[in-house]
């Protein structure tokens, strides 16, 4: 296991993501989760583009089987921790994936917290105001009201994600 | 106002007003001179000893033309227009000695392999960012701290808000400083005509006159290219692809950065026990040529210092 696949795994295991992508929501939900943690300055080196589903990093699905492909992968992880300053930032996104959602399941709302930042700081929209990110959304194909992406971008900015 | 022209090979004739040729004149900006565009990649490709200098005023000139060309449908003021311009001029000045080389010179080995063998609880530290910051940082500071550019911009303020449009700052249009970056921006445009015509390979052409010519904004505001345009910006990233798998990604220069990333960082553990003075002080004078002379006296301090 190379520092890459280390650093993935340690920082899902402390959002508490479930890493073994038994589903494509646990798929999404790692993609999202690591964008997240990349987007609070935490250093894990991969390149996220935009894919059907929102941001997406190739090389992190590959590092990720790649790693889960070790039986021992669990017990690996026990031996190892992180440090305490990318704890810190962990726990701001590990709050932001479990605070009130607008009623959607979690793979969804951390689709769209992970969407919308992408499109503000990629700026692939005018401005951060819901309607249009929503507007774009919806050009997406991903069917969000207003009152979610407002409370996306809320939870986004109150996290300082979003300045 | 009297305007100045360059002769360019990639874009012809470049003219410059002014205020443009004072920052040009400028200590901070003739700098520039000294770095190279492509680092060590004169090693793999022998021509390609083509400096930021020349880039900076290749995206100055396509800069230039856009605004020329979309003014009225991009509706500016007279001061966006000078400020784009001088952005354009500017958005490389922060770069460091053999440019990017130097920026990623603590990056974190993410590749390395780990092991932990033993049962005793490690820690991974994901904190050892580069105390370098990012050559965009550093041209802030330069546009607003180093005396000669702030006299040339017209003060400090105006040195911000040129530092706002080539950082991306919050402060700055978004719609404008996407000119500067982004994935179809002015600088890229520049540096694939340029490296390819340097290193001679054939992949980075890109039919710049047809995109500038289908800029348009939207009814919504966003900047972008007419749908006409399509196979032209499609080539574009095609063109990047080539070029980032050919050139910068070559194998001998990737090699040849790292070795020196190595070299430069043993350099800085003997220099800092006796030079207490942090990066940004130092390296905002520092170009390729002093840096290599220091490695080469370093390689063979033993003949110089016994």
């Amino acid at each position: 296991m190379n520092k890459r696949q280390l650093s993935a795994l340690l920082t899902l295991r402390t959002l508490g993501v479930q890493y073994h992508m038994k589903s494509f929501d646990d798929r999404l939900t790692v993609q999202k989760a690591v964008y997240l943690a990349q987007a609070n300055t935490v250093t894990l080196g991969y390149h996220f583009t935009w894919y059907l589903r929102g941001p997406y990093a190739a090389a992190l699905t590959q590092d990720i089987f790649n790693a889960i492909d070790d039986e021992h992968v669990d017990a690996k992880l026990e031996s190892w921790t992180l440090d305490t300053e990318t704890n810190g930032k962990l726990e701001t996104v590990k709050s932001l994936l479990t605070c009130e959602n607008g009623g959607l399941d979690r793979a969804r709302w951390v689709e769209l917290l992970a969407s919308s930042h992408f499109l503000v700081s990629n700026r692939q929209v005018k401005d951060r105001d819901p309607d249009t990110i929503q507007k774009k959304l919806d050009e997406y194909g991903k069917n969000y009201t207003v009152a979610q992406v407002e409370s996306a971008v809320h939870e986004l900015g109150s996290a300082g994600l979003l300045r | 106002m009297r305007i100045r022209s360059v002769t360019d090979p990639i874009h012809g004739r470049i003219e410059l007003n002014d205020e443009e040729w004072a920052v040009v004149d400028t200590p901070s900006f003739q700098r520039l001179r000294s770095l190279k565009q492509l680092q060590l990649g004169h090693l793999t490709y022998p021509n390609a000893t083509h400096t930021r200098f020349a880039h900076s005023l290749g995206v100055f000139a396509i800069m230039s033309r856009i605004l020329r060309e979309a003014t009225n449908r991009l509706q500016l003021t007279e001061e966006s227009i000078r400020n784009l311009r001088l952005a354009a001029l500017l958005h490389d000045v922060g770069h460091y000695p053999y440019s990017h080389l130097m920026e990623k010179i603590d990056k974190v080995e993410l590749a390395e392999d780990v092991t932990n063998t033993s049962t005793k609880l490690r820690t991974l530290d994901l904190t050892q960012a580069s105390p370098y910051p990012k050559h965009e940082t550093l041209g802030r500071i330069i546009c607003t701290k180093r005396d000669d550019l702030v006299a040339a911009l017209g003060g400090k303020l105006q040195g911000e808000k040129i530092a706002d449009l080539f950082t991306k700052s919050d402060a700055a249009n978004p719609q404008l400083s996407k000119l500067i970056h982004s994935s179809l921006d002015m600088d890229r445009f520049d540096y694939l005509l340029r490296d390819a015509r340097a290193t001679g390979v054939p992949y980075g052409s890109v039919d710049l006159d047809y995109l500038l010519s289908n800029v348009r904004v939207s009814p919504e505001g966003m900047i972008g290219f007419s749908y006409k345009a399509l196979s032209a910006a499609e080539q574009f990233l095609f063109a990047r692809y080539f070029m980032y798998k050919v050139v910068y990604f070559h194998k001998t220069t990737f090699g040849l950065e790292e070795a020196c990333r190595q070299l430069l960082r043993r350099c800085r553990q003997i220099l800092e026990r006796r030079l207490n003075e942090h990066c940004s002080g130092w390296s905002a004078r520092l170009c390729c040529s002093l840096l290599t002379l220091g490695l080469t006296i370093y390689t063979h301090r033993h003949r110089y210092l016994t």
